[in-house]
């Protein structure tokens, strides 16, 4: 326990953390983010901010390992939401975690958020949203006022990261700001945060656990690239392209003995050489059989 | 003063005049006040009549206003004190503070009209600008 307030950040987000649950009690959403660069610790505070909420309405800390109230990437956020609801826990973290890397995924993340929103509101559950750059969030979003205040992290040190709070309003001036500027940043100096304050790491053990929950989700969409780049073919992707059933595939597969390229998560690829060969049998075997079913005709009319 | 003659003052309307040429003499009589002031903290021993009649003219500008306004009893404390001759200084000063308070209670002269809140609190910072 580091600060006045008794946790590892300044008071000045505690007392705009108890202002928001007030909130909650009367049914309004509450979404707030965290945004900062690579590195500037956003999982980490909002691990602390998640663990205060828990504490302030009567709940344990955040269990790293169901992990329920930390959602990395859109599709677990949606399951953890609900579990959160399920267990009647008081808030979920988000942390999007590669979301934006994919293309035309910022859409899909508004709708989803959006669509959330709209259907989770009553369930008061705070969500603590962390990603790069707000403004890549929906209009919408902000004409329905579920953002209710913004941390944007920045110079953080080997001890302490520092993090500078703004109200939905100026949330909105910065956005206004940012369409004049081509340095989106330089919005940032014409609009002075609400307050400013700073947190702690997280103790060695707890920040073990969390780094494992978040890396294990980059190291899959990793993989995930990988697979892409080297253009290799899993047997639904193989039963895509052959129109085959991914039944005779893999009788294909064992009878011409082909051997996996590479083996990721128990998922078997392929490369294209693979294709190619599977390719030249199914087309053979329904040369063949195109034949047979002619010769078959032919007599058939002979006898007649 | 208010230029009658101006195209531009014939086509305003009278309450907006009319704020200006309060807002005229309140200045006029503060001015004098002043100028007063100096003298008598400089050591000379002058007469006051000059502040008593810009008092006096800034009372029959707002008089109906006040008459309205106030209690009977205070309106005649402003009005005795306004149209006597024998005013002291000090009654005159209690009457512009009366004055002062009245317009800005009718917001003529109040500048102070942005709520304050705590800016550190997001919350009322974001109620306060409607969201």
């Amino acid at each position: 326990m580091v600060y006045d307030s008794g946790l590892y950040f300044s008071n000045v987000l505690k007392k705009n953390i108890d202002i928001c649950l007030e909130r909650i009690k009367i049914n309004k959403a509450v979404l707030i983010i965290i945004q900062g660069g690579l590195g500037e610790g956003k999982t980490t505070l909002m691990k602390e901010m998640l663990d205060y909420i828990n504490q302030k309405q009567g709940f344990k800390k955040v269990d790293m390992k169901l992990g329920i109230q930390i959602a990395i990437g859109g599709a677990d956020f949606v399951k953890k939401i609900r579990l959160c609801y399920e267990n009647n826990l008081p808030c979920c973290g988000y942390d999007e975690a590669g979301d934006f890397s994919k293309r035309g995924s910022l859409t899909y993340f508004n709708a989803m958020l959006n669509r959330t929103f709209e259907t989770y509101r009553a369930f008061k559950c705070v969500v603590i949203l962390t990603l790069p750059n707000f403004n890549v969030l929906d209009n919408d979003l902000f004409d329905k006022k579920i953002p209710r205040f913004m941390l944007r992290l920045y110079d953080r040190t080997m001890n302490q990261g520092n993090f500078g709070g703004y109200s939905l309003y100026r949330m909105l001036l910065i956005k206004a700001k940012m369409k004049k500027y081509e340095l989106k940043e330089f919005a940032y100096k014409k609009i002075e945060p609400n307050f400013h304050g700073h947190f702690q790491n997280l103790p060695a053990e707890e920040a073990e656990l969390l780094e494992k929950i978040s890396t294990k989700h980059k190291i899959d969409i990793l993989q995930r690239a990988e697979v892409k780049m080297a253009g290799l073919l899993s047997y639904v992707d193989l039963s895509t392209k052959l129109s085959r059933t991914v039944g005779s595939v893999r009788n294909a597969v064992s009878n011409l003995k082909i051997k996996p390229s590479r083996v990721i998560k128990k998922i078997t690829y392929f490369d294209n050489e693979a294709l190619n060969r599977l390719e030249e049998l199914f087309n053979y075997n329904s040369d063949t059989r195109k034949k047979a079913i002619d010769l078959e005709k032919y007599e058939s009319e002979q006898k007649v | 003063m208010v230029n009658f003659n101006n195209d531009a003052t014939i086509g305003t309307p009278a309450v907006d005049i009319e704020r200006i040429s309060i807002l005229q003499r309140r200045y006029e009589l503060i001015e004098t006040f002043e100028e007063y002031k100096k003298k008598t903290y400089k050591g000379s021993i002058i007469p006051i009549f000059v502040v008593r009649a810009r008092l006096l003219s800034l009372f029959i500008e707002i008089q109906a206003t006040l008459k309205r306004r106030l209690k009977a009893e205070d309106y005649k404390k402003i009005r005795d004190v306004s149209l006597s001759s024998e005013s002291s200084e000090e009654e005159i000063y209690l009457v512009m503070e009366k004055i002062n308070e009245e317009l800005d209670i009718m917001r003529l002269i109040r500048i102070d009209t942005q709520k304050v809140y705590d800016s550190t609190n997001v919350e009322a910072e974001n109620k306060e600008k409607g969201y």
